[in-house]
């Protein structure tokens, strides 16, 4: 009885929350391109299993070898898109339920989240294009490998996400280790495709080795289940460690630009001290990155239109992803921000330059693409140019922020005129 | 000073203030009691010009405040925690007010000096962040923050909840020596009508958003409003 009452909590959180009650013509858009992007993994996933039925000998094979990079594209891809999956415990905390209960019922939620489905179809896509040279029984096997592998794969991430809320170097732990291991596999130190087709033709021969992939799942519940239930005192919820790091205190050298100054200290030092945006402002430079994995392939340079989607991301990288939530960020505070002294303008101005340097940084790093030939120095300037004149105002304007949609259009309104009037022109 | 006219704000076709004439001096110092729901901190937010009335206006030294944000330059406020930064330590936060308001560092020395007794030594120093202070200490930071600026005319929301004893004491205090020596103009809330009866000249009860009565502080005031919202027991104390 409990369970159902929690169950209809959470789906009473769900249908009630701000994001729900969005227009319905946002939720017919993203439904829409939900269900293209699910089609173009259908569609994806069938062309390679029909493109690996024609050229290859033995396709199987050649599919199990590339098993591993699959489970690390979706461990990926769960760790950058799926929401940690929390139940608002503090109001349960009190109350007569079992610990271990509530603890479960946590646990249980990423098994019904809308991204499972889409792993499993990119396999049966596939098969379907093998299907010629696939026996019944080696598709049950893959299937359910994928099931249980993906099973494990959930959890996994779930567990090393909830890890870094405590101990934020996990997260940088995680990426640095996945980036070594495949440098370490591109430039044929070990070698991940043997070791895949080892792992998953022994799985082929011998499926009670799933049982042995079950294990697997059953450890990551159980360090998931260990991990909240020690860590289920309301302190673990809270904010953390109140040891604070003086970080930015003594900037001082922002003070003689005036009022811009102080608010760009201000812009500053919220994106040091939140955890959310210290992660962005960290992985920043990673944006100039992006060129190394496309200008070093000849192909590229004749795609020009990607080119310069290539060139809008490094310099506007940063722009984009903070940006975003130009204001959202400071939701916290936007009432001060409203009543204070006159200088919503300068407010705004100071976001803006702080966006405008930190892109004006990273292109200038960037500027040593030009190795790769003159023609991407000039498509980046432009890109540049096109990212601190019109981006910025786009993606600054994009989202809402305050419940108060009186106040999001003053703002909204003013930040397109002072934009347009005092910086543009 | 402030001038109301024919306000009224509705959520959801119901009305949650609805005033036709309310005037405050130039320093008075103006009470707002009212049960939850009846409005105070609506009225607040549209003579902060946060949210948009439906029909009205208010007028701050006769300029509408929707129109022309003249007003910012000399009204302090501290409503909730959306007017603190949670991520800045206090004296940060308050240099931070004290610059976009032209307040000097010296000034703003001077001003702890004087201030130092409301603190108590929970706050300077602390090398915490205000969101890591409990509810009562962010109170002080907040009210501390809104006179930084000297302001004309102060504006607080319950600024009594949450304070432990000796700061409310202090607090009605500072505010009655404010409002003394510098000719404050001062709004503000309360629930707790001893401390409003005390720190007011003037008291408005609002009920479902309406003014239902006006009152000028006198000895009487606070039996008048304890009648007011408790009917039976002020029958049972006259008889």
């Amino acid at each position: 009885m409990q369970k159902f009452t929690l169950l209809s909590h959470q789906w009473k959180a769900a249908t009630r929350s701000a994001a729900v009650s969005k227009s319905i013509g946002i939720k017919v858009f993203m439904g829409f391109v939900f269900f293209i992007l699910f089609l173009e993994l259908l569609g994806g996933g069938f062309y390679v299993g029909s493109t690996l039925a024609k050229s290859s000998a033995n396709p199987i094979a050649d599919l199990l070898r590339y098993g591993l990079y699959f489970f690390l594209a979706i461990l990926l891809f769960r760790y950058m898109l799926q929401k940690l999956p929390t139940l608002m415990v503090k109001p349960y905390l009190v109350l007569p339920i079992k610990k271990s209960k509530l603890v479960n019922f946590m646990l249980t939620k990423p098994l019904f989240n809308s991204l499972n489905i889409l792993p499993i179809s990119f396999v049966l896509a596939i098969t379907l294009g093998l299907h010629k040279q696939m026996d019944t029984y080696s598709f049950w096997v893959i299937v359910g490998s994928v099931m249980v592998g993906d099973l494990f794969v959930n959890y996994l991430s779930i567990y090393i996400k909830r890890v870094q809320i405590k101990h934020e170097y996990v997260f940088y732990l995680f990426l640095a280790s996945v980036g070594a291991l495949l440098f370490l596999d591109q430039f044929g130190i070990i070698d991940l495709q043997a070791f895949s087709s080892l792992v998953f033709i022994q799985v082929i021969e011998q499926p009670l080795f799933l049982l042995l992939g079950l294990l697997l799942f059953v450890v990551a519940y159980y360090l998931n289940f260990q991990l909240l239930y020690n860590h289920f005192s309301l302190e673990d919820f809270g904010k953390g460690d109140t040891n604070q790091r003086s970080s930015l205190e003594n900037l001082n050298y922002l003070d003689r630009f005036g009022k811009i100054g102080t608010f760009a200290l201000l812009e500053l030092k919220m994106c040091v001290r939140n955890k959310r945006t210290r992660t962005m402002l960290f992985m920043a430079p990673l944006f100039l990155l992006y060129g190394l994995f496309f200008y070093t392939k000849p192909d590229y340079h004749e795609m020009n239109g990607f080119l310069i989607f290539i060139g809008i991301f490094i310099s506007g990288g940063f722009m984009m992803s903070f940006g975003l939530y130009f204001f959202a960020w400071e939701s916290g505070h936007f009432d001060l921000m409203l009543t204070a002294n006159n200088t919503y303008k300068d407010y705004i101005k100071a976001k803006y330059y702080l966006m405008m340097s930190t892109s004006t940084v990273i292109f200038l790093l960037s500027t040593f693409y030009v190795y790769y030939g003159i023609d991407i120095l000039i498509i980046n300037s432009m890109c540049f140019l096109f990212n601190i004149g019109i981006n910025s105002c786009c993606f600054s304007t994009l989202q809402q922020t305050t419940t108060n949609t009186w106040i999001f259009r003053k703002v909204q309104h003013l930040i397109i005129k002072v934009l347009a009037e005092d910086i543009l022109f | 000073m402030i001038h109301i006219e024919n306000l009224s704000k509705a959520y959801n076709a119901v009305k949650v203030l609805d005033i036709e004439q309310l005037q405050i001096q130039q320093g008075e110092s103006f009470g707002l009691v009212g049960n939850n729901g009846a409005g105070k901190t609506t009225l607040f937010r549209l003579i902060l010009d946060l949210i948009k009335a439906d029909k009205g206006q208010v007028l701050s030294k006769n300029i509408a405040v929707h129109a022309d944000s003249q007003w910012k330059n000399y009204t302090g406020s501290f409503l909730d925690e959306g007017f603190l930064i949670d991520f800045l330590k206090p004296e940060e936060y308050f240099k931070f007010i004290a610059d976009i308001n032209g307040v000097t560092k010296e000034e703003l020395q001077a001003f702890y000096n004087d201030f130092a007794d409301f603190f108590g030594d929970e706050i300077l120093n602390k090398n915490k962040y205000v969101r890591d202070f409990s509810k009562g200490n962010q109170k002080k930071i907040g009210i501390f923050g809104a006179i930084i600026s000297q302001p004309e005319v102060l504006i607080l929301d319950e600024p009594f909840a949450n304070l432990d004893p000796s700061s409310q004491i202090r607090l009605k205090m500072l505010l009655k020596d404010l409002h003394q020596k510098k000719n404050l103009t001062m709004l503000i809330s309360s629930h707790d009508l001893n401390h409003i009866a005390e720190v007011s000249e003037r008291i408005v009860i609002l009920e479902k958003g309406q003014v239902v009565k006006d009152l000028l502080t006198s000895n009487d005031t606070l039996g008048e409003l304890e009648g007011y919202f408790n009917p039976e027991a002020a029958v049972e104390t006259e008889s």
